[in-house]
């Protein structure tokens, strides 16, 4: 039963939050971890340890991996730890296969990147993983280097059974992107509210703000992922406007959760998008949206007026592209989210720290610390930190009048791509690592910045660990999906929005999924 | 030749245009792929549909040969499809060979043992752990030899084996030759067809084939292919607000398809050759006569 | 008591005897078929020692041996899925339509070049009618998009610029089916056919020329020597197809599949990759894996019975 797992959806999705604009203050007091191991385990250090990783994490899984002599970050991980590190980099989309089979057949790896929490709590009841807790006090500079948050995600039954993988960097891929020089055509201002930007879809849609004389232009285009979630591509941000959110998005009030796909605000969202679905505002190739590089090419041919995409796009790169692509480099700009009918403005909710280093159970106590010893200086070693996040020295980076100057932007094609597998040790960059991104165009810049404002807490429901017994959750997650993009193109009326909540407990059971999310919220202490 | 009738006229232009049509569904997508590959970005997407380009780029296929290591995994390929399709064919015909005699003792039992493991199988685990205990994993030959035979193609070729006429063979056996020997000198030769299509259905089921390498190797420099391949179709998506301030690369849509292009044709190649083992039939008539 | 015994071991020896006189006699038929033997038994039979899985809670750690029995557990959460009766009629229903076109497909393709007298053209539409096959379902789809999308689709713009409504292909339930089955026979035609064209190679042309000798019409030389040639191999393929009823081709509707559609395509093996390998459920997708054998082999067992009547078995 092998089967090919498509990660198309992944990016925008999985974006996660990250400690952006926390929290930095403490890492900058971190001290060289070399110092740090030679004063606590110089001894243990002797012996060379051989430690296998299983590095989901990479930023790019079709990236090589060098021969130990290129290797540089390699080379310097084996020398700091004296180790003898095997890095496997699964092929894309079959890494929980492969992960599966090693397991199986005995073969842990001694350090695995985990995608996901519920990765990390599945494993872990199945015996895999080892309990970290009693020794994470012995790296005061790694915990600092993480937010409370993040480690309360590694948090399952009690125990820390993970250190967290990676910053997630959020208010950039759900950027609200409109067409300025249409709105300056049409003479209509910069949306507020949900109302406003309908007006504008509908002028985008219908006054030919390109001037071609064809009714070929439309206000909006969303999508959907390959699983049918709404989760990404742009409805989810309409939706925000109204604060609700497709299934999976949980909030905690006044000691209950709060599904936010099955508040009664839902409604109001799904009549809004109806109303676009009923005037035509909507790129009827909406429906074949199910990847980030479709909703992209959207965006070069120019003929849509808005959009949620990543603030990337208005990149060089990117802008030449559309300029090839349509003749002319179209003025987007990014604004600020709609204020909406309950003073909701949300670009997204801040990304939850599902990703994580997890460590075999067959690991010995010698292991485990030398392992910890490992990612501590991975992530807090100063001196060590601009070769893993932004690659080889001399290449791209360098220091410049005494600072880090990040060259990667520069770098000739030829050259990005001989060294692409600097991705795989990419994991310590920081959130908030302006040098990391090195915007080139200020607007990218100011972008990033701007949406910080209007990034909510993370949703507590992303702690929330799939119950094993609950073997309807496939399909009640395929109805939902379903009945809500019935909702949305008005295949089903709102009026039967009663009847879609009563199915749901009827056929599918929601009664004890809730029940579970009780439970579980209760054992977290979000609910008394 | 016989004069043809116009119903025999039109029923052979209705052959050969529906032929043409069929052709034509059939090579235009492909046609789509190629011309894609060598046409910049801009074009295909202002254009829609490509398939004669207004102007040429290799770049693409620069990227794919630059970057990902196609030539090792080339040998990869290449050393399974042939090292094991070789082997697949002898052990298939081998074994088809005894289960073509209907009065062979215990056949049926044996056809039924094979038959068996075309719809049961173990799962992924087991047939991992057992390969892993014969310390087949990360070895090239992991390509290769759990697949040694293909129920469904023993069954085939023993199909045509029992075809044959049994007079042929009795008079050969008659004539002092042995198993062995009519199974060389005679069945073969009259089984090219089948031979070169079970030939066919192998070398490009390991040319085609990915998972096993996934599931058994760890070394990247034993790949085949199609893992190179499914890597450079299955990784556009990956702009990740995680990687780096975006590399801005060329059209991702046009290495596609030119990696399409490149682990596609050699093995497209290989069909026009064996086509010309389907005329053998004539060769029955000669040794019968 | 001895003669009770003895009464017991005479057929039993004369029984054994006969065996090793059969061995002794076809030895070298024995040899031949020895390497297959001992190849299935190692990499199929060992194996499937894993479908207690099916039968069992499994867990990664524990391994198959250890990991708790739960019975029927798995095979009960599969039947009592919201969802059962959809999968399994959506998956009998597309697998009976590419059995019934995509099986009858390349044999009239066949047929169809077997018509063909000049060689190269023959050769030619041969190779080309070959080339889907290696497009990838990812790809296709991606075709599929380009051609099919209700926005910028080609097709759907050839309909708008004739002011007729453009059509949902990729969504609308209806097309579902209507597109797996036929992308499906236009990937595998000439693939299907080339072990027809193998057959058709293998018929002695002294039918033939024995035939028109008589007078028969094209159509009785097709009738009496082309279909007869191949009844074999079409009754083979039959059978083994059967084998695989409940497989209706899960990498092409995972990729046709979307929130729109799948009430009328979504099948079992896509429902197991949602509920089973995606929340390591490997004991579920066992079970499942074991429930579409035993339909399989029910199926090719009966299927065989049949088949004697033709004298088509396998076995």
């Amino acid at each position: 039963m092998q089967r090919t797992k498509i990660s198309f959806a992944i990016l925008a999705a999985t974006v996660g939050l990250g400690t952006l604009l926390s929290g930095c203050g403490d890492q900058e007091e971190a001290k060289p971890a070399a110092s740090n191991s030679s004063t606590t385990t110089d001894d243990a250090f002797a012996k060379k340890m051989k430690i296998s990783m299983f590095n989901q994490g990479t930023f790019n899984a079709a990236a090589p991996i060098p021969p130990r002599e290129e290797d540089i970050q390699r080379q310097m991980l084996e020398k700091a730890m004296n180790i003898d590190l095997e890095m496997t980099i699964p092929q894309a989309g079959q890494a929980t296969t492969k992960l599966n089979t090693l397991i199986a057949g005995g073969d842990i790896p001694d350090l695995l990147f985990l995608k996901s929490r519920s990765d990390l709590a599945q494993y872990y009841d199945q015996g895999v993983l080892a309990d970290l807790t009693p020794y994470l006090d012995q790296f005061p500079e790694l915990q600092k280097r993480f937010s409370s948050d993040s480690w309360e995600a590694m948090s399952y039954q009690g125990k820390t059974i993970g250190v967290p993988g990676y910053d997630n960097v959020n208010g950039i891929s759900r950027s609200f992107f409109i067409r300025n020089d249409w709105l300056k055509k049409l003479n209509m201002e910069v949306p507020t509210t949900p109302d406003e930007l309908f007006e504008v879809m509908k002028a985008f849609t219908e006054k030919d703000p390109d001037g071609n004389g064809k009714n070929d232009t439309y206000g909006f285009i969303g999508g959907m992922n390959k699983e049918g979630s709404l989760q990404t591509y742009g409805f989810d941000s309409l939706m925000w406007m109204f604060g609700v959110n497709p299934p999976s998005a949980i909030d905690v009030k006044d000691n209950e959760p709060v599904y936010l796909f099955m508040d009664p605000k839902m409604k109001e969202a799904l009549a809004y998008i109806n109303k676009m679905m009923t005037a035509n505002v909507v790129d009827p190739d909406w429906v074949t949206m199910n990847s980030p590089d479709l909703l992209d090419q959207k965006l070069f041919k120019g003929k849509i007026g808005f959009m949620i995409r990543d603030a990337r796009r208005l990149e060089p790169d990117y802008q030449q592209k559309m300029k090839e692509i349509s003749g002319e480099v179209p003025e987007w700009i990014v604004i600020p989210p709609m204020v909406g009918p309950y003073g909701d403005q949300i670009v997204e909710r801040k990304s939850f720290q599902g990703n994580s280093w997890a460590i075999s159970k067959t690991a010995d106590k010698d292991k485990i610390i030398r392992i910890l010893s490992l990612l501590n200086y991975l992530f807090t070693d100063e001196e060590a930190y601009p070769n893993f996040a932004y690659g080889i020295k001399g290449i791209h980076w360098d220091v410049v009048d005494g600072k880090i100057k990040n060259k990667t932007s520069e770098l000739s094609k030829e050259m990005k791509e001989k060294y692409l597998w600097v991705d795989h040790y990419r994991m310590p960059r920081r959130g908030d690592d302006a040098e990391y991104f090195s915007f080139q165009n200020p607007k990218t810049a100011e972008a990033f910045v701007n949406n910080q404002k209007y990034v909510g807490p993370t949703l507590p429901g992303n702690l929330l660990t799939a119950d094993p017994s609950d073997t309807l959750a496939a399909d009640r997650t395929r109805f939902i999906n379903e009945s809500l993009v019935k909702f949305m193109t008005g295949k089903d009326p709102l009026t039967n929005w009663d009847h879609f909540l009563q199915t749901l407990d009827t056929k599918f059971d929601m009664q004890t999924y809730k029940e579970t999310a009780v439970k579980q919220f209760k054992e977290a202490g979000l609910i008394k | 030749m016989v004069k043809l009738t116009i119903g025999e006229k039109a029923w052979q232009s209705a052959v050969y245009f529906i032929l043409i049509m069929l052709s034509l569904l059939c090579l235009l997508p492909f046609l789509y792929v190629v011309a894609v590959s060598v046409t910049p970005e801009s074009e295909v997407l202002r254009r829609g549909i490509v398939i004669i380009p207004e102007s040429f780029t290799f770049v693409a296929y620069k990227e794919v040969f630059i970057s990902n290591g196609i030539g090792q995994a080339y040998k990869i390929t290449l050393f399974r499809t042939i090292v094991g399709t070789a082997l697949n064919v002898f052990f298939t015909v081998i074994a088809a060979y005894p289960l073509s005699k209907k009065y062979l003792p215990g056949r049926s039992p044996f056809l039924i043992f094979i038959v068996f493991t075309m719809m049961f199988s173990g799962g992924l685990i087991p047939t991992y752990l057992l390969i892993r205990s014969l310390g087949l994993l990360n070895s090239p030959w992991v390509l290769i030899v759990p697949h040694l035979i293909s129920a469904f193609n023993l069954v085939i070729i023993k199909g045509f084996f029992e075809q044959l006429p049994a007079e042929i063979e009795e008079s050969a056996r008659v004539d002092g030759a042995s198993e062995l020997q009519s199974l060389w000198k005679i069945i073969l030769p009259l089984s090219m067809p089948v031979l070169a299509t079970i030939s066919l259905f192998y070398a490009v089921g390991h040319w085609n084939s990915y998972f096993d390498a996934i599931v058994y190797i760890n070394d990247a420099n034993l790949m085949p292919l199609q893992v190179i391949l499914r890597n450079i179709l299955l990784n556009i998506a990956n702009q990740s607000a995680e990687s780096i301030a975006n590399t801005g690369t060329v059209s991702q849509f046009a290495v596609q398809m030119a990696a399409v292009v490149v682990t596609t044709v050699p093995i497209l190649i290989v069909y026009p050759f064996m086509q010309k083992h389907f005329t053998k039939g004539m060769l029955m008539g000669s040794i019968k006569g | 008591m001895q003669t009770k015994w003895a009464a017991e071991v005479i057929p039993i020896s004369r029984k054994r005897s006969s065996w090793i006189r059969a061995i002794q006699k076809y030895k070298v038929m024995y040899i031949l078929l020895f390497p297959a033997l001992v190849y299935f038994a190692v990499f199929k039979y060992i194996p499937l020692a894993g479908i207690v899985i099916a039968f069992k809670n499994y867990n990664l750690a524990l391994g198959l041996w250890d990991s708790p029995w739960v019975g029927l557990k798995n095979f009960k959460d599969f039947i009592n899925g919201v969802y059962f009766w959809d999968i399994m009629r959506n998956t009998i229903i597309i697998s009976l339509y590419k059995l019934l076109f995509g099986f009858s497909a390349p044999i009239a393709l066949a047929l169809l070049l077997n018509e063909v007298h000049t060689q190269w053209f023959k050769k030619i539409v041969q190779t080309i009618t070959y080339l889907p096959h290696f497009l990838s379902w990812v790809i296709v789809y991606g075709l599929m998009v380009a051609l099919l999308a209700p926005g910028d689709g080609l097709f759907n713009m050839i309909l708008k610029e004739n002011g007729v409504q453009p059509i949902s292909f990729l969504t609308e339930p209806e097309w579902g089916r209507l597109l797996v089955i036929s992308s499906e026979i236009w990937k595998d035609i000439g693939w299907g056919a080339i072990l027809y064209l193998a057959a058709l190679a293998g018929i002695d042309p002294s039918l033939y020329e024995a035939a028109r000798m008589d007078g028969a019409s094209k159509w009785r030389q097709l009738w009496h020597v082309t279909l007869p040639g191949i009844r074999g191999v079409v009754i083979l393929m039959l059978i083994l197809k059967l084998s695989h009823i409940l497989d209706a081709g899960f990498d092409q509707i995972f990729m046709f599949a979307n929130s729109f559609n799948q009430e009328k395509i979504d099948i079992i093996d896509t429902w197991v990759y949602r509920e089973g390998l995606e929340r390591l459920k490997i004991g579920l997708a066992t079970a499942v894996g074991l429930f579409k054998a035993v339909i399989g082999f029910i199926l090719v067992l009966a299927a065989n019975k049949l088949a004697k009547k033709f004298d088509g078995q396998i076995w």
